[in-house]
C-alpha cells in the first residue's frame, strides 16, 4: 500500500481535527479555564489520534502487503479471488465481491471454451481412429494384388496414412505427457524404423540411403522420435534434386549426441532458414514445390521441445542437414556402468 | 417429472497463503423430483464441498446451481438464509441439535423460524414425530436420547417444512450399525411415502445401497453413475462394491 | 521452546481475555493515579496554608486496602482460565509434560498478561493522574495546574503491589493445577450442563431466613409492645401490630413449605415468600420515618438492629428474585404458546434459561455487589458536599477561640478570660488582624449553671459586632426586648413552638418580651449556642448584671494563616491555657480545619469512588467473561441456526437480546434498589441537604454519577457484544474441505 497516498487521504481528517482543537481551546479559554488544563486536553487528544492512526496504518499496510505477496506467489493468478481472505472493511468487501463476480464469469468462460475444445479434439481423435480402418483395408487390398497400379496406390496410401498420423500427433501434441514412454533406445533402430515406414516413397524416388551405423543409445520416446524422423525424411525427399541422397550419421560432442539427417536437395535459402520452424511457413521452397502445409517442421519442433531434443537446420546450395541433439545423462550412464 | 436440482459445470477452488487446490474440477448432473440420490467418493474427492455449495453454505468458483429453477449462485447474500430455510432441509453427521431445547422444541424451531402460525405447530410436530417413530421422546433433551433417535429427530426437523430437497452429509457416520439401518430405512420411507427428494453424501457403500441412483466422484469429477432400477438392495450393493474396486480404492472405500 | 509455547498461549489468551486485561489495566492506572498524589515528589501549588501529609498517608492506606478487592477478580479469572484450558492441559500431560511444568507454563502466561497490563496501566495512570490532580486542586479550591506525574516511588509501589498480587494468585493456581487428574480434565467439556432447577443454595438461604425472621418476631414482640399504649398515635399502633404479625407469617410459610410446594408450583412458593419479605422490608423501613417526623423515641441499639434487618431482607429478596426470574421465565415459556413459538424465541429461551439456571448464585452476588457499588457511588456527592458545606458553615472565622462550661468536670463557674495573651503571639508572627471580637455569653439565671444545658444569651452590641464582621444587617432592640439567633438547620416548627412558649422570659436582671423581629438564622458559627440550638439576644444593660457562661474571641485575619503558624498558635494556646484534662478551652483555626477536613473529604471521596469503580468493574468483567467463555458452545449453536436458514440480522438481534438480559437485569435491579436507598436518604436528611448542599447541586452531582455509570456499562456491554459477535462468526470461515 502506498504510504504517501494513505496519509494524503487523511489530510481532511487532520484539518478538521486541528480546526476543532483550536476552536475548543479558544472556547475553553473564554469560558475561564486556564492554559494548563487546555494543554492537557490537547496533548491527550493528539496522542490518542496519532496512536490510533499510526496503528491502523501499520496494520493495514502489513495486511495488504501480505495479500500482494500472496498474489505474486500464486501461479494461476486468475484464481486469486478464491485465495484471498474475506475482508472486514466495508469498501474492501465491495471490491472483493466485484473481484469474485469477475473471476467467476471468467472461469465459466474458460470452462466452456475448454470443454468445446475437448469435444472437438475427441472428435478428431475418434475420426482419425475410424479412418485408419479403411486405410489399412486399402493397404491390404493393394498388397494382395501386387501390380504397378497398386504400388502407386500404396504410395498414396502411405501419404494418406502420414497425414492422418500428423493430424493425430498434432491433436495429441498438447498432451504429450499423457503418452510418454521414455526408455533407452538405439538411435539407429529408430532410424531404420522410420526408413521402413517410408519404404515406398523412397523406392519410388530412387533415394540412395547412406547410414553410418553406431551403437549409440539415447533416452527418449521411440514412437515420437520415429514420427519426427518420418517428417524429416519426407521433407528431404520432397525438396530433392535428381539422384537424391539421404545420409544418416551421428557425432558425440561434449555431453550431447548429434544425429545428422543430410540430403543433397535444393536447400533452403538463407533468409528462409531462420523461419522454417514457424507454424504455417512455407517459404520460397513451398512455392516451388507445392503441397506444403507448413505444419511439418513446426510440429517437429514442438515435439522436440517437449521431448527435450534439440533441433536445428543447416542449409546451402548443395542441400540441407537437419541436426537432432540428445543430452547424454551421465548420471544414469554411470550408474548403469 | 420435475427437475429439482441441476448442477451446471461447477468448479470450486480453495486457497490460502499461496497455494490453491482444485476441490471440484467440473461437475454436471441433475436430480429429478422424488429421487434418492447418493454421492460416493473417497475423502478429498469433493463430495462434501459439493454439498456445501448446493446448500448455499459455500459458494462455487464457476458454474451455476439451479434449485427448482432458481439459480442459487445468483441469490444475494441477504436472501440466502430465507431461501435456505424455505427450500432445503439438512441432516448432518453430528446431528446439529440444540442442546438447550427438547426434541419437540428442536423440531418446532424449524417451523417457527418460517413464521408458521402458532396453532399449526404442535399438531405438525406430533404428526411428523409419529411417522418417524420418535413420538415417545419428544419431551426429552438431546443428551438423554441415543444417537439414532437424535438423527431421526434431525430428519424430522429437516422434513417438517416440506423442503424441495433434503441434503444429508454422512448421516450414519456417528451411528452404530443397528441405528444406521433404522435411520436408512426411515430415510427410504421418507423418500417413498412422503415423496421427499434426498441427496445423500456418503463414503459407506451400505448406506449408499439404500439410494436409487449413485454418482461416484473422484478427483473433483464424476467418475461414473449407476442406477438401482429394479435391482434388490443386495444386488445394488454388490454393483456399488464393483465400481469402488474398479475405481482403485482400497478397503477403506468399501467400508 | 517452552517460552515460545508460553508466549503463543499469551497471544491467544490476550484475544480471549481482552476485557479482563482492559479492566486490569484500568484498575492499575487508577491505582497509580490515586497513589501518585501521595508521592513525596508531588508538590502541587496549593498554597502554604495546606499541608498534604495527612492526605498522603490516609490515601495510601485507603487505596491499598480497596485494591485488595482486585485480588478476588484476578483469582476468579485465573480459575476461569484454568477451567477453559483443561482440555489443553490434559493433552500436554498425556504427551508427557510434567504437571508442574504445565502449571509453570500457565503461571508464566498469566504473569506475562499481568505485566503487560501493568506497564500499560502505569502509562495510562500518568495520564489519568491529571484528572486526580484536578480533583485535588478543586477540593482545595485552587485552579488547575499541569504537573508531570511519573514518580519513581509510586511506580515502585504499583509494580511491587500488583506483582505480589499476581505472584501470589499464580502460585495458588499452580498448586491447584498440579492437583487435577488428567481424566477429569479430558472429560471437562463433556459434562452436560444439567439444568438444575433445585438451586441448593437457595434452600440454605431460605433456612437462614426463616430462623432470622423467627428471631425478629420474638424481638419485635419484646420491644414494640411498649408502643401499644395510647401515648402514641394510632398509626404507630397499627404499624406495631403489623410488624409483629409479618415475621410470624414468614415463619408459618417456612413450616408449611413442603405442603405448599406439593400443591402449587415451586415458583409460586418462592413468590409468596418474596412478597412477605418485601412487605416486612417496607414495614421496617417506616421506622426511621416515625423517628424523624413523629419523634418516636427508640433505643439506638434497637434502631440499628432494625436497619440491619432491612439489609438482610434486601439480600434475601435479591436472591429470591433471581431464582424466581429464571424459573418464572420457564413457566412463561411453557404457558404462552404465542410467545414461545414466535420466530427464534425458542432458541432465545433455551439460551437464557440454561445460562441463568446454572448461574443464579453468581448473578445474585453480582447484583448485590452492583447495588453496593452504585449506592457508594451515589453516596459520594452527598457526603462530600455535605462535609464541604458543613465545613463552610462551621468554620466561619479565621481564628475561633471558645470555652465550653458543660465540658468542665465540676460544673462550676469558669473564670472570665479575655485571651489577650495571644496578642504577643500575633505580633511576633506579624499576623495582622482585620477584625477582632472578644465577647461572652450569659446565663439567664445564675441557677442555670447547674442544669445540663440551658439557653444562653449574648449582648446586643456583641451580636451586632459579629453581624458586622460578615456584612449582615445590625438589629436594634428596645430596653426590655429580646430576640433570638438560631442554628441554621433548626426546623421552622421548633422555632414557632419556641415563640409561642417563650414570648416573655425572666432573667436575673428583669423580665423581657420577645421582640417583633424575625428570628435570625445567619451563619455565626456553631458554637455560640452552648449546645442548644438558640441563643438569645439581650440588650447590653441587661447583660451587665448576668453571670457569664462562656467566653469567646473570634478573629478574622487580613491574610489566611499559614499552616505552620496555625499549628504553632494551637500549641502556644494549649501551653498557656490549662486543661484540667478536658477540652474546656479550644482554639480552632480555619487553616487547620480547612486542611484537615478537606483532606478527609478528599480521602473519603476518592475512597468511595475508587471502591465503587473497582466493585463495578469487577462485576462487569465477571458478567462479560461468563458470556464470552462459552463461545465454543455458542459458536456451534449459532452455526446450527445459520444452517437452518436464520438471517444474519436475526442472529444479531438474538445476541443483543441475550446480552441485554444478562447485563440488564442485574443492573436494573441494582439501580432500583440503590435509587430507593438514595431516595430514602434524600427524604431522611432533607433538612441537612437544604442547608449544607442545596438540592439542585446534589441532583447535578447524582446526574453526573449516573452518566459515568452508564458510560462504563455501555463500554463493557459494547465490547462484550463485539467480541461475542466476532467469536460466533468465526465458525463461518472454517468450512470443511472434503
Amino acid at each position: 500500500m502506498n504510504g504517501k497516498q494513505y496519509w494524503k487521504d487523511k489530510i481532511p481528517l487532520f484539518l478538521i481535527n486541528i480546526v476543532c482543537m483550536v476552536l475548543l481551546s479558544v472556547f475553553l479559554l473564554f469560558v475561564g479555564n486556564n492554559a494548563d488544563s487546555i494543554a492537557v486536553i490537547l496533548i491527550i487528544w493528539t496522542m490518542l489520534l496519532a496512536g490510533v492512526l499510526t496503528f491502523t496504518y501499520h496494520q493495514r499496510k502489513r495486511r495488504l502487503n501480505k495479500l500482494v505477496k500472496m498474489a505474486e506467489g500464486l501461479e494461476e493468478k486468475y484464481l486469486l479471488s478464491e485465495m484471498l481472505p474475506e475482508p472486514e472493511h466495508a469498501e474492501e468487501q465491495v471490491y472483493f465481491q466485484l473481484l469474485k463476480m469477475a473471476s467467476k464469469s471468467m472461469l465459466e468462460q474458460i470452462g466452456t471454451v475448454a470443454r468445446e475444445r475437448q469435444e472437438y479434439r475427441e472428435y478428431i481423435e475418434q475420426w482419425i481412429h475410424e479412418i485408419k480402418t479403411p486405410i489399412t483395408a486399402m493397404k491390404l487390398l493393394c498388397e494382395n494384388h501386387k501390380e504397378p497400379f497398386t504400388r502407386e496406390m500404396m504410395r498414396e496410401l502411405e501419404k494418406t496414412n502420414r497425414f492422418t498420423e500428423q493430424a493425430l500427433y498434432y491433436a495429441r501434441s498438447e498432451y504429450t505427457e499423457k503418452d510418454y514412454s521414455v526408455q533407452e533406445i538405439r538411435l539407429f533402430d529408430v532410424v531404420h524404423q522410420a526408413i521402413a515406414d517410408n519404404k515406398y516413397l523412397l523406392l519410388q524416388n530412387q533415394v540412395a540411403l547412406e547410414t553410418e551405423e553406431s551403437e549409440l543409445t539415447v533416452y527418449s520416446d521411440d514412437k515420437w522420435l520415429r514420427f519426427i524422423l518420418d517428417q524429416l525424411i519426407v521433407n528431404a525427399v520432397k525438396y530433392s534434386r535428381e539422384h537424391p541422397v539421404l545420409h544418416f550419421y551421428t557425432k558425440v560432442q561434449g555431453d550431447q549426441i548429434f544425429l545428422f539427417v543430410e540430403d543433397h536437395g535444393i536447400g533452403i535459402c538463407a533468409n528462409d532458414l531462420p523461419r522454417i520452424f514457424e507454424k504455417g511457413f512455407t517459404g520460397k521452397n513451398g512455392r516451388i514445390r507445392q503441397n506444403a502445409t507448413g505444419i511439418g517442421l513446426y510440429l517437429c519442433k514442438r515435439l522436440c521441445d517437449k521431448l527435450g531434443i534439440g533441433i536445428a537446420a543447416q542449409s546451402g546450395e548443395t542441400g540441407t542437414t537437419m541436426i537432432l541433439s540428445f543430452q547424454i545423462n551421465h548420471f544414469i550412464h554411470q550408474v548403469q556402468g | 417429472m420435475k427437475e429439482i436440482l441441476k448442477l451446471d459445470h461447477i468448479q470450486k477452488f480453495y486457497g490460502n497463503e499461496g497455494n490453491v487446490t482444485k476441490a471440484i474440477q467440473d461437475i454436471d448432473f441433475s436430480v429429478q423430483e422424488g429421487e434418492f440420490l447418493g454421492i460416493m467418493g473417497a475423502s478429498g474427492s469433493g463430495k462434501t464441498t459439493m454439498l456445501n455449495c448446493i446448500s448455499t453454505i459455500d459458494t462455487v468458483s464457476a458454474g451455476h446451481i439451479y434449485l427448482d429453477g432458481t439459480d442459487v449462485t445468483e441469490i444475494k447474500e441477504k436472501a440466502i438464509a430465507k431461501f435456505r430455510r424455505e427450500n432445503l432441509g439438512f441432516i448432518f453427521q453430528d446431528f446439529n441439535l440444540l442442546d438447550t431445547l427438547t426434541i419437540r422444541e428442536n423440531i418446532a424451531l424449524a417451523l417457527t423460524i418460517n413464521h408458521i402460525p402458532v396453532g399449526e405447530i404442535e399438531p405438525r410436530v406430533e404428526e411428523i414425530a409419529k411417522s418417524l417413530n420418535i413420538a415417545d421422546i419428544l419431551d426429552k433433551y438431546p443428551y438423554q436420547v441415543s444417537g439414532g433417535q437424535k438423527q431421526r429427530c434431525a430428519c424430522a426437523r429437516a422434513i417438517i417444512n416440506h423442503p424441495k430437497l433434503i441434503l444429508a452429509d454422512e448421516p450414519t457416520g456417528a451411528l452404530d450399525s443397528h441405528s444406521s439401518q433404522m435411520l436408512l430405512s426411515t430415510m427410504q420411507s421418507m423418500n417413498e411415502n412422503l415423496g421427499a427428494t434426498i441427496l445423500m453424501v456418503t463414503h459407506d457403500a451400505f448406506s449408499a445401497s439404500y439410494a436409487n441412483r449413485i454418482l461416484f466422484l473422484r478427483d473433483g469429477v464424476i467418475f461414473t453413475e449407476i442406477l438401482k432400477g429394479r435391482d434388490t438392495r443386495k444386488v445394488f450393493f454388490d454393483k456399488i462394491l464393483n465400481v469402488l474396486t474398479m475405481m482403485g480404492g482400497g478397503i477403506s472405500d468399501v467400508l | 521452546m517452552y517460552f515460545r509455547l508460553a508466549f503463543q498461549n499469551v497471544k491467544r489468551s490476550i484475544k480471549d481475555y481482552l476485557i479482563y486485561i482492559m479492566t486490569l489495566t484500568a484498575c492499575i492506572s487508577l491505582f497509580y493515579a490515586f497513589l501518585s498524589i501521595t508521592s513525596r515528589y508531588y508538590r502541587p501549588d496549593i498554597g502554604a496554608e495546606f499541608n498534604l501529609e495527612v492526605l498522603g498517608d490516609g490515601m495510601l492506606l485507603v487505596i491499598i486496602l480497596i485494591t485488595m478487592l482486585l485480588i478476588f477478580l484476578v483469582q476468579y479469572v485465573n480459575r476461569f482460565m484454568i477451567r477453559n484450558q483443561q482440555k489443553e492441559f490434559a493433552v500436554q500431560s498425556i504427551m508427557g509434560m510434567e504437571q508442574s511444568m504445565i502449571a509453570g507454563l500457565f503461571f508464566i502466561e498469566t504473569l506475562v498478561m499481568g505485566l503487560f497490563s501493568l506497564v500499560l496501566g502505569i502509562v495510562l495512570g500518568v495520564i489519568f493522574s491529571q484528572f486526580i490532580t484536578a480533583m485535588l486542586l478543586q477540593v482545595f479550591q485552587k485552579p488547575f495546574v499541569f504537573s508531570f506525574m511519573l514518580f519513581p516511588d509510586t511506580v515502585f509501589l504499583t509494580v511491587f503491589f500488583f506483582g505480589a498480587c499476581f505472584a501470589v494468585v499464580g502460585l495458588f493456581q499452580i498448586h491447584t493445577i498440579r492437583k487435577i487428574k488428567i481424566i477429569d480434565m479430558l472429560h471437562a467439556d463433556r459434562k452436560n450442563e444439567a439444568f438444575s432447577t433445585t438451586h441448593k443454595w437457595v434452600e440454605k438461604v431460605l433456612k437462614v431466613n426463616f430462623i432470622l425472621f423467627f428471631l425478629m418476631g420474638i424481638y419485635s414482640i419484646r420491644t414494640l409492645t411498649y408502643y401499644l399504649t395510647d401515648e402514641f398515635q394510632t398509626a404507630i399502633q397499627i404499624w406495631v401490630l403489623i410488624s409483629i404479625v409479618i415475621p410470624f407469617v414468614m415463619v408459618g410459610l417456612g413450616i408449611a413449605e413442603k405442603k405448599i410446594r406439593k400443591s402449587s408450583s415451586h415458583v409460586k412458593y418462592l413468590l409468596m415468600v418474596g412478597v412477605v419479605g418485601f412487605a416486612e422490608m417496607i414495614t421496617v423501613s417506616l421506622l426511621p420515618v416515625w423517628k424523624m417526623y413523629f419523634a418516636l423515641p427508640m433505643d439506638k441499639g434497637a434502631f440499628n438492629l432494625y436497619l440491619a434487618f432491612i439489609i438482610w431482607c434486601l439480600i434475601f429478596l435479591v436472591s429470591v428474585f433471581f431464582v424466581v426470574f429464571s424459573d418464572g421465565l420457564l413457566v412463561l415459556k411453557n404457558r404462552s404458546l404465542r410467545v414461545k413459538y414466535k420466530d427464534e424465541n425458542l432458541f432465545f429461551f433455551g439460551q437464557i434459561l440454561s445460562k441463568l439456571g446454572s448461574n443464579t448464585l453468581s448473578m445474585t452476588l453480582i447484583c448485590l455487589t452492583l447495588t453496593l457499588s452504585i449506592s457508594l457511588f451515589l453516596l459520594t456527592p452527598f457526603l462530600v458536599e455535605w462535609a464541604q458545606g458543613f465545613l463552610d458553615k462551621r468554620v466561619v472565622y479565621d481564628i475561633q477561640i471558645d470555652s465550653d462550661y458543660t465540658a468542665a468536670e465540676n460544673v462550676k463557674l469558669l473564670p472570665e478570660t479575655d485571651y489577650t495573651f495571644l496578642d504577643s503571639f500575633f505580633e511576633e508572627k506579624r499576623i495582622t488582624l482585620k477584625d477582632d471580637c472578644t465577647f461572652s455569653t450569659y446565663f439567664l439565671k445564675a441557677s442555670d449553671v447547674h442544669g445540663q444545658s440551658a439557653i444562653t444569651a449574648i449582648s446586643l452590641s456583641d451580636y451586632n459586632h459579629l453581624m458586622e464582621m460578615f456584612g449582615y444587617e445590625k438589629i436594634s432592640l428596645a430596653e426590655n426586648e429580646f430576640s433570638t439567633q438560631w442554628l441554621s438547620i433548626t426546623p421552622k416548627s421548633t422555632m414557632e413552638t419556641f415563640e409561642t412558649q417563650y414570648d416573655r422570659i425572666a432573667t436575673d436582671n428583669g423580665e423581657l418580651i420577645l421582640s417583633a423581629i424575625e428570628p435570625k438564622t445567619e451563619e455565626l458559627g456553631e458554637v455560640i449556642y452552648s449546645n442548644q440550638n438558640v441563643v438569645l439576644i439581650l440588650p447590653d444593660l441587661t447583660c451587665d448584671k448576668l453571670t457569664v457562661a462562656n467566653s469567646y474571641r473570634y478573629i478574622m485575619t487580613e491574610s489566611p494563616l499559614s499552616y505552620a503558624d496555625a499549628e504553632q498558635l494551637t500549641d502556644y494556646f494549649h501551653e498557656y491555657m490549662p486543661m484540667d484534662g478536658q477540652e474546656v478551652y479550644s482554639v480552632t483555626t480555619k487553616t487547620i480545619e480547612r486542611n484537615d477536613t478537606s483532606a478527609l473529604i478528599f480521602i473519603v471521596q476518592t475512597g468511595l469512588i475508587y471502591s465503587a469503580i473497582i466493585l463495578f468493574v469487577i462485576c462487569f468483567t465477571i458478567l462479560s467473561l461468563q458470556q464470552l467463555s462459552d463461545s465454543g458452545k455458542y459458536r456451534y449453536r449459532f452455526q446450527v441456526l445459520r444452517n437452518m436458514g436464520v438471517e444474519e440480522n436475526h442472529i444479531r438481534r438474538l445476541v443483543l437480546k441475550q446480552l441485554g438480559i444478562w447485563f440488564g437485569v442485574p443492573v436494573m435491579v441494582a439501580l432500583l434498589i440503590s435509587s430507593a436507598f438514595i431516595l430514602f436518604l434524600f427524604i431522611g436528611f432533607s433538612i441537612q441537604i437544604r442547608t449544607y448542599i442545596g438540592a439542585w447541586k446534589l441532583l447535578q452531582q447524582v446526574g453526573t454519577i449516573l452518566i459515568i455509570l452508564f458510560a462504563l456499562l455501555i463500554c463493557y456491554f459494547t465490547s462484550t457484544w463485539i467480541l461475542f459477535r466476532k467469536s460466533i462468526s468465526q465458525g463461518q470461515e472454517g468450512k470443511c474441505n472434503v
